[in-house]
């Protein structure tokens, strides 16, 4: 028998032709899918790259500018790292508002957060947020420790910088008001 | 009887055609996978660069703002608004930033004229620069900004 011939055959045949219709429109199909993920992606990093850039000039500028303690001009970040934060977060709450709160539009967040485990062994762990700063809130208003709930935190177009201590600060927002 | 080299070829053909179009779709598939990582590598390249190109800007006329503001009624304007300016530079310079724009105000003579009743400050050849790996972007200013005892007039860059 002849085998190869009769392969030949099977090969060239109209079901066989056919399959290779369906894969080559597969093929046009997966192209087009790749290109069409390709192009939305583009269009959402440029929007949130610019919303962050604004946020990160923001923080660095307010991190780099100072607040007053007793007659002294004191940068604030180096406030929030060196000192009891607690006893100027009415200070630096102020000095955002004035100078970089653009009518309350400009958000502030200074918090700290650590995980605390339930029970021994296998225990629950859960996250727990400690918020000194949540402008635009008045520090009466602030609720201050939160447990497992992240949609306090800013997210996305802001920036967040987690200093030496471990308290974390995000903006968000655009100087130019 | 059927003939053999013919329908090898055609054969080889269909085959050959199969393998080209599972090549080409894996190939698309590959090289999506590697232009999305280059592409976000690229995005925060130019993110940095963007973002210390916006902040040698802000900070420059912030600090010019804070210079006017700290200059008492009584002083010499002009000596006065160098030495606050020179010492808000320190004050916010930063290591982290890629620019040279603290270390001409704190080391560098002010280029600072009076034109009529405003003042001029010229600072020339300001530079950022971002770099990582082998790949470096770099931009140069020359930043003019005209102001009076009150407040800033105007900026250019």
């Amino acid at each position: 028998m002849n085998r190869k011939g009769q392969l030949g055959q099977i090969i060239t045949s109209f079901p066989v032709l056919f399959l290779l219709l369906i894969i080559m429109v597969l093929f046009f199909v997966i192209a087009g899918t790749i290109s069409a993920i390709g192009l939305g992606a583009k269009e959402d990093v440029s929007e949130y790259g610019v919303e962050e850039i604004n946020s990160r000039v923001l923080l660095e500028m307010f991190l780099g500018d100072y607040i007053l303690i007793e007659g002294k001009k004191e940068k604030v970040e180096d406030v929030l790292k060196e000192t009891e934060i607690r006893d100027f977060r009415g200070l630096i709450q102020e000095k955002f508002h004035e100078k970089y709160g653009c009518d309350k539009n400009n958000k502030l967040q200074i918090y700290e957060s650590d995980v605390v485990i339930y029970g021994g062994g296998q225990g629950a762990a859960e996250q727990q947020i400690y918020f000194y700063v949540s402008y635009p809130e008045t520090l009466d208003e602030l609720k201050t420790r939160i447990t497992n709930d992240f949609k306090e935190v800013l997210s996305e177009g802001a920036r967040k910088k987690r200093l030496e201590n471990n308290f974390i600060v995000v903006v968000k927002g655009n100087i130019k008001c | 009887m059927l003939n053999k080299r013919g329908h090898i070829g055609t054969t080889l053909m269909v085959l050959g055609a199969l393998v080209l179009v599972i090549a080409a779709l894996y190939s698309f598939a590959i090289f999506s996978d590697k232009t999305g990582e280059e592409k976000e590598k690229l995005k925060d390249f130019i993110s940095e660069f963007s973002f210390e190109q916006k902040y040698v800007s802000i900070v420059f006329e912030d600090m010019v703002k804070e210079a006017i503001d700290e200059v008492k009624p009584e002083e010499d304007f002009m000596i006065s608004f160098n030495s606050s300016l020179k010492k808000i530079a320190e004050r916010r310079r930063n290591p982290e930033r890629k620019t040279n724009l603290f270390a001409k105000i704190i080391n560098e003579p002010l280029n600072l004229t009076l034109l009529e009743d405003n003042y001029v400050l010229v600072l020339d050849a300001v530079f950022v620069k971002f770099e990582e790996d082998k790949s470096v972007i770099e931009r140069k200013f020359n930043f003019e900004i005209i102001f009076n005892e009150t407040g800033i007039i105007s900026q250019s860059l």
